[in-house]
C-alpha cells in the first residue's frame, strides 16, 4: 500500500514537476504586481515634478529631501553629495543668480519622461527646459536632459543620482 | 448516511459559489482597467521614444517603433515595415558616429491623448522642435501635432501610421504635396 502511494507520488512528481516549473516561468504577473508598477511609475513621475517645483519655489530643504543620504547631483556647475551639500550648493547657486532669475520669475518645464523599473530600483530619463523672463516674455534659457538612478527608501522613491546633461 | 456526511461540505461549496462568481467578475473588471492603464503607458512611451530616437539619430531604434505593415510617408517617399524604414532613413540622413551626442536640437513631446480600442489605438500629441540659437539658447523652431494609428503586435504597441501636421509654420499633413520645411532645418528633421 505504502509502496503504491510512493510510486504514485513519484509518478505525479515526474509529470507535474516540469509542468510546475514551466508554469512558474511563464506565469503572468499578478494584478497586484501590475498595479504596484503603475503606482511606482506615478510616484517616480511625481518625484521628477517635485524637483522642479522645489527649485522654482526656492525651497532648498524640500529639494534636498528628494535625495538619498548618499545621493548625488551632477551638472555643469559641479557634483554634490548628500542632502546637506546638495541643499547648500543649490541655495548658493540660486542666490548668486538672484538678480538675473529672482524667485517667481522662472520655471522648469519637465517632459519626455521614460521610466524603467527594477523592483526597488529604477532609472529615468527626461527632458527639461528652464524658462526665465526676458522683459515681459518667458524665454527658454537652458534645455537638456536628466538621467536618474532612483531607489525606494522606506516606501518613498528618492534620487540616488541625478545627472543634468545637454540634450540628445 | 454517506450523503449526509458530505452535506456540510456541499452546502459550504454551494454558499461560496455566488461569492466566487462575483469575485471573479470584479477581478475581470479590475484586470481590464489595469490593462487599459498599461496600454496607455506603453503608447505614451512610443510617442516619446519616436522623438528621442530621432534626436539621437538612432534609426534602428526609430524603425523598431513601427508595425510590420507600418507605413512611413514623407519627403523621402514611402516605406513599409521597420527594415525598409531604417534603410530609407540611413540612406537619406546617414548613420551617426559612435558616441554621438546631439547638442543642436531636440523634440519636446507633450499633450498626449490616447484612445485605446482593443488591439488598435489612436494617439494625438503636440510637439515642439527646439534648435540652438546663435547665442546658444534653446529656440522653438517648429510647433505641430501628430495623429498616430497604433496596433498591438505580439503584445507590443506599434505605429501603423503617423501623420505630422505643422501648426507653426502651418503644414497640412494630409496634403500629398507638402510644402518643404524651412530651409534652415534641411537634413535635421523628418521632411
Amino acid at each position: 500500500m505504502t509502496r503504491w502511494v510512493a510510486a504514485l507520488a513519484t509518478l505525479i512528481g515526474f509529470f507535474a514537476g516540469p509542468a510546475l516549473v514551466a508554469a512558474a516561468t511563464v506565469t503572468p504577473p499578478s494584478l497586484e504586481a501590475r498595479i504596484q508598477r503603475i503606482d511606482d511609475r506615478m510616484a517616480i513621475e511625481q518625484l521628477l515634478m517635485e524637483y522642479g517645483r522645489a527649485l522654482d519655489n526656492r525651497d532648498f530643504a524640500a529639494f534636498a529631501a528628494l535625495f538619498t543620504e548618499d545621493g548625488e547631483w551632477m551638472g555643469a556647475q559641479g557634483s554634490y553629495h548628500g542632502p546637506k551639500e546638495i541643499q547648500e550648493s543649490m541655495e548658493k547657486m540660486f542666490t548668486a543668480a538672484a538678480a538675473d532669475i529672482p524667485k517667481g520669475k522662472n520655471f522648469h518645464l519637465l517632459t519626455n519622461v521614460i521610466i524603467e523599473l527594477q523592483g526597488d530600483r529604477a532609472t529615468a530619463s527626461s527632458k527639461f527646459i528652464f524658462y526665465k523672463m526676458n522683459g515681459a516674455k518667458p524665454e527658454a534659457a537652458v534645455a537638456g536632459r536628466y538621467e536618474d538612478r532612483l531607489v525606494r527608501v522606506g516606501g518613498a522613491w528618492k534620487f540616488q543620482q541625478r545627472l543634468a546633461l545637454p540634450p540628445g | 448516511m454517506k450523503f449526509a456526511r458530505y452535506l456540510p461540505v456541499l452546502l459550504a461549496f454551494a454558499l461560496a459559489l455566488p461569492g466566487c462568481v462575483t469575485q471573479s467578475g470584479a477581478t475581470a473588471a479590475l484586470e481590464k482597467r489595469v490593462q487599459q492603464l498599461e496600454d496607455e503607458k506603453q503608447i505614451r512611451e512610443v510617442v516619446i521614444r519616436y522623438g528621442e530616437y530621432l534626436d539621437a539619430r538612432d534609426y534602428a531604434g526609430y524603425a523598431s517603433l513601427f508595425a510590420r505593415d507600418g507605413v512611413w510617408t514623407g519627403g523621402f517617399g514611402s516605406a513599409t515595415g521597420p527594415a525598409a524604414i531604417q534603410a530609407m532613413m540611413e540612406k537619406n540622413l546617414g548613420k551617426p558616429e559612435a558616441g554621438f551626442i546631439n547638442k543642436q536640437n531636440f523634440h519636446l513631446d507633450t499633450t498626449v491623448v490616447v484612445e485605446v480600442n482593443g488591439d488598435t489605438a489612436t494617439a494625438r500629441s503636440r510637439y515642439m522642435f527646439f534648435t540652438t540659437s546663435a547665442d546658444s539658447r534653446p529656440s522653438p523652431t517648429l510647433a505641430g501635432r501628430y495623429v498616430d494609428q497604433f496596433v498591438r503586435e505580439n503584445g507590443q504597441w506599434k505605429i501603423k501610421n503617423r501623420t505630422s501636421h505643422g501648426v507653426i509654420p502651418y503644414r497640412d499633413g494630409n496634403n500629398p504635396n507638402l510644402p518643404p520645411p524651412p530651409a534652415a532645418l534641411k537634413g535635421i528633421i523628418k521632411p
